[in-house]
């Protein structure tokens, strides 16, 4: 009989690595490999004149009247919520900063109750700025006590977090070229409803952030991340504000199709843009650009192209180092997919004083 | 090849405390329930390749016990995540060598590089290196449950390696009253 080689395994050793080899990799398909769901239907766009999407721009001092005067041009909330339907408000809540480098809680709970008023069975407030790996889950939602101050206006407030891929769902659609499949925020796929407060803020890597834009926070963290080290590559993302707005990008194309086919996987039935003040000359936090007081306006569509053309005319007149021309790329892509148009003679702008 | 053997094994029976961590976690949905589970059969584990030595017990509260105490300074230091696992790992690949203090220092050394590496390195490849290579995405995995895995695969490894080092381990003196010195308790 052959001696037995006591270097190589012995049986129990194999048993032992291939039962720990099978379950590693099945643990690694841990929810993660289903398969992909359509994109969120949403509502079309039910703010049409003539078959041309309304834009309504109201200029005012008082918020609430503002509001309600650019509703009942737009053609009030009832058409969205009326049957009951649950709405869930988008803001932005990137950074532990007040507006307009964050949507103002004020308005979310203004929003809140136009909405109850014209009948929705109730109101949910989410976004994922941040997340657990870095410490930055909560920090937004607790520099504005959101959840407490929720909570006494019967309102719910969900945290997302960005880091963790249970929160989300895989979604496919033909017609996605930057990402055949986007990973979104459950809630949000889930939503009947989704009203898009977004601000008028520059933005280092996508010149401007507004309705658009806004929909990345619905994104699981590692896409958005993805996208940009794709797109913009560490040496651009590494530098200060005003020099990555300025350093070309590893990949502008990706990012640019990336961050509509993002907005197209989320589609929001109205964007309310809060343009009180706005941020000027860099983005999107406070340290890197200026507060521009005074302007005064809210605006309102269900076509978030022609909101975003609308806005960004609007930062030309504020901020001389910014120009349409350098968001039109991702506006190009936005309209292919069909979320709107942005030729603005194609929409009916509406533009009140109060 | 015996080293070898031994190194594979601690691979495989570190990678298996995550996995099981991993069904832990989404059995309970709770993080700290996975994390807890891992730490301890890691623990475990790493007393399983021979020469094992203390009770395994005493090294899956230890395990336990580290995870625990960085849950609990999550309240002043908000990355536990990048705390525990290397901690995890320098705490076993310091006491797996069976003596000598500079065995002991590179062991705590290599086994806070495993458990780093473990948590990151998957991190790393793929939201760096393959969009950095123009490589086809890859990220629809937990963070965590991986890292769980991968970790425990590392410091499985290093801990096993490490195990061999150093030179003979003191007998403990089974007489009464007799110190391992030799020498005579008061």
């Amino acid at each position: 009989m052959a001696k037995k080689n006591d270097n190589w395994l012995s049986r129990r050793d194999f048993i032992k690595l291939t039962a720990g080899g099978t379950a590693a990799v099945a643990a690694l398909g841990s929810g993660c490999f289903k398969g992909a769901q359509g994109p969120r239907a949403g509502i079309p766009n039910p703010y049409m004149r003539g078959g041309e999407p309304l834009v309504v721009s109201v200029k005012g001092k008082d918020p609430e009247r503002m509001l309600r005067a650019a509703l009942e041009a737009l053609g009030g909330l009832t058409p969205l919520v009326g049957t009951g339907n649950r709405a869930l408000i988008k803001p932005n809540f990137i950074f532990r900063q007040p507006f307009p480098i964050t949507t103002d809680p004020e308005m979310i709970f203004l929003v809140a109750r136009l909405l109850r008023e014209a009948g929705a069975g109730g109101v949910e407030v989410f976004d994922a700025p941040g997340t657990y790996l870095l410490g930055t889950d909560r920090e937004t939602f607790d520099f504005n006590d959101i959840a407490r101050r929720g909570r006494e206006q019967g309102i719910a407030v969900t945290v997302g977090d960005a880091g963790r891929r249970r929160e989300y769902v895989k979604t496919k659609k033909s017609g996605w070229h930057a990402y055949p499949e986007i990973i979104v925020h459950k809630k949000i796929h889930q939503a009947s409803v989704i009203v898009n407060m977004p601000c008028l803020k520059r933005h280092h890597t996508s010149y401007l952030t507004c309705a658009l834009k806004n929909q990345f926070g619905a994104i699981y963290g590692a896409q958005r991340w993805d996208s940009h080290i794709r797109g913009e590559g560490i040496q651009k993302g590494l530098k200060g504000a005003d020099a990555r707005t300025k350093a070309a990008f590893r990949d502008e194309s990706h990012f640019m199709t990336a961050l509509a086919e993002f907005a197209d996987a989320v589609r929001p039935e109205i964007s309310i843009v809060d343009a009180r003040a706005i941020l000027t000359k860099g983005g999107p936090t406070r340290g890197k650009g200026e507060v521009k007081e005074g302007v005064n306006r809210f605006i309102l569509s269900g076509d978030m192209v022609a909101l975003d053309t609308y806005c960004s005319r609007l930062m030309e007149q504020y901020d001389t180092t910014y120009t349409t021309e350098m968001i039109r790329p991702y506006l190009r892509v936005a309209e292919r997919l069909g979320l709107g148009t942005m030729d603005l003679n194609k929409a009916k702008i509406i533009e009140l004083t109060v | 090849m015996k080293e070898m053997r031994r190194i594979v094994i601690g691979i495989a029976l570190g990678a298996a405390a995550g996995v099981i961590g991993v069904i832990a976690y989404e059995l309970t949905e709770l993080q700290i329930a996975g994390w807890l589970t891992a730490a301890i059969l890691l623990g475990v584990a790493s007393q399983l390749t021979p020469p094992a030595t203390e009770r395994w017990s005493w090294w899956g509260g230890l395990g336990g016990g580290i995870v625990l105490l960085c849950g609990a300074l999550n309240i002043v230091i908000p990355y536990p995540r990048w705390i525990a696992w290397p901690l995890l790992g320098a705490v076993f690949g310091c006491l797996a060598p069976l003596s000598g203090v500079r065995w002991r220092i590179e062991g705590g050394a290599i086994g806070l590089l495993a458990g780093s590496l473990g948590m990151g390195v998957f991190l790393l490849v793929t939201q760096i290196f393959l969009p950095l290579l123009n490589l086809p995405p890859f990220f629809d995995y937990e963070f965590d449950e991986v890292g769980m895995i991968v970790a425990g695969a590392a410091i499985g490894g290093a801990t096993a390696w490490l195990r061999g080092k150093g030179g003979k381990k003191s007998p403990k003196s089974k007489k009464r009253g007799v110190s391992a010195r030799g020498k005579k308790k008061r």
